[in-house]
């Protein structure tokens, strides 16, 4: 398995002038907390997003996702199996009180056969608390079905992930792996954040680790 | 005489002007980059995000190389025909005598400024068209986070008269977490 098709976004020299721009233009809109609909379907992107929301979260981080995906792309890109992506959410959750919650509509993806602690995410975190590293917190939940024909008919049926409440990515289009990422629309990222709290009580707990 | 006193004073305001136009086009590029077109950056973004990486790459590439290319040619030209305009003045003026209307116009024709700007104003639409023609195609569907306040609403409905009625019947689940 590889991290790599085309280019990988955590390394440079592999970028060309196209991908060059994009993460220029990623990386302004971040720093300056631009209002900014930056399209984020290609999935090196996505990782390289993923990553970013880790890495510059301070207090929270709250995803809808389909199985947390070790890899994404038909295996080609690796997404929470990436070794920038985990060292991202290592950074997160030595922060005080930061809290990563999840919230899943499939099974968690691990080797077949495996439990949720396979993981790389939860074997990260429960490793960080074994070595009493672990400073933040993270829930990952399980959508029931009525969360889910909630969704259905409400008809929105995206993955979206909120950074602190002011950055949001939402997949508008998973068929077309189409998205879009905004780190300067507080007021779109309170309303996923509202949806996101609106669901959580309604899931069922997969794991809870803290400090 | 000409009509910024020696030629050697004439080519040194020559220099002078053409450096501050170098250095507030860098400056300019860089407050572009910093404050650009929002919705320009949205739609180059998308280009990239959602086209085969070669097919926009070869335009964003070609623009940007041909843009500091003829910006080079714009300054290098700029300052050659104003030292070309120089020196043909610095014989003119030596041998006639100009007029208020002339020498104004004189004035303007030897300074490399207008000759850069002619370059720049000519190639910054032309770079700004080809992005936008690339671009342009691509549209970002906005809708659903437009429609997540109404969604929420909707969820939230939804789930409550769900809750009623697992109430009702016994079969609430488990709730978790904090959020």
């Amino acid at each position: 398995m590889t991290t790599q098709r085309d280019f990988d976004a955590f390394d440079a020299s592999t970028w060309n002038e196209s991908e060059r721009t994009y993460f220029e233009i990623v990386n302004g809109a971040l720093k300056a907390q631009e209002n900014l609909t930056i399209s984020n379907g290609k999935p090196q992107h996505a990782v390289y997003l993923l990553r970013t929301f880790l890495a510059n979260a301070k207090r929270s981080l709250r995803m809808y996702s389909g199985a947390l995906a070790r890899y994404i792309d038909g295996g080609h890109v690796a997404a929470f199996d990436n070794p920038h992506v985990l060292h991202a959410a290592e950074t997160m959750l030595t922060r005080p009180n930061a809290t990563m919650a999840v919230m899943i509509e499939q099974s968690l993806d691990v080797e077949e056969g495996g439990s949720p602690d396979d993981h790389p995410l939860i074997r990260l975190a429960k490793r960080m608390k074994s070595e009493r590293r672990l400073r933040g917190n993270l829930e990952i939940s399980q959508a029931t079905e009525a969360v889910k024909s909630a969704l259905k008919e409400a008809d929105f049926r995206h993955h979206w992930m909120v950074m602190d409440g002011s950055a949001y990515r939402l997949e508008t289009d998973p068929s077309l792996a189409r998205a879009t990422v905004n780190f300067g629309d507080p007021r779109s990222a309170r309303a996923l954040d509202t949806m996101f709290r609106a669901l959580w009580p309604h899931g069922t707990s997969v794991v809870s680790i803290q400090p | 005489m000409p009509p910024f006193g020696d030629f050697e004073s004439f080519l040194e305001l020559a220099f002078a002007v053409n450096l501050i136009w170098g250095i507030w086009g860098d400056l300019r590029a860089r407050l572009e980059n910093r404050f650009g077109n929002p919705k320009l950056k949205t739609q180059v973004a998308a280009a990239i995000d959602t086209s085969s990486a070669t097919a926009v790459d070869s335009l964003v590439e070609r623009a940007r190389r041909w843009r500091s290319g003829l910006s080079r040619v714009g300054q290098v030209a700029s300052l050659a025909v104003a030292v070309a305009i120089a020196m043909c003045l610095f014989f003119v003026q030596s041998t006639v005598e100009l007029s208020g209307g002339w020498r104004a116009l004189v004035f303007f024709a030897m300074c490399p400024v207008p000759v850069f700007a002619f370059f720049m104003w000519l190639v910054n639409p032309i770079f700004t068209l080809a992005v936008w023609l690339k671009a342009g195609r691509v549209t970002i569907d906005s809708s659903p986070i437009d429609n997540v306040g109404q969604a929420t609403k909707d969820v939230q409905k939804s789930l409550t008269e769900d809750g009623s009625r697992e109430s009702s019947d016994g079969t609430g689940t488990g709730s978790s977490g904090n959020g």
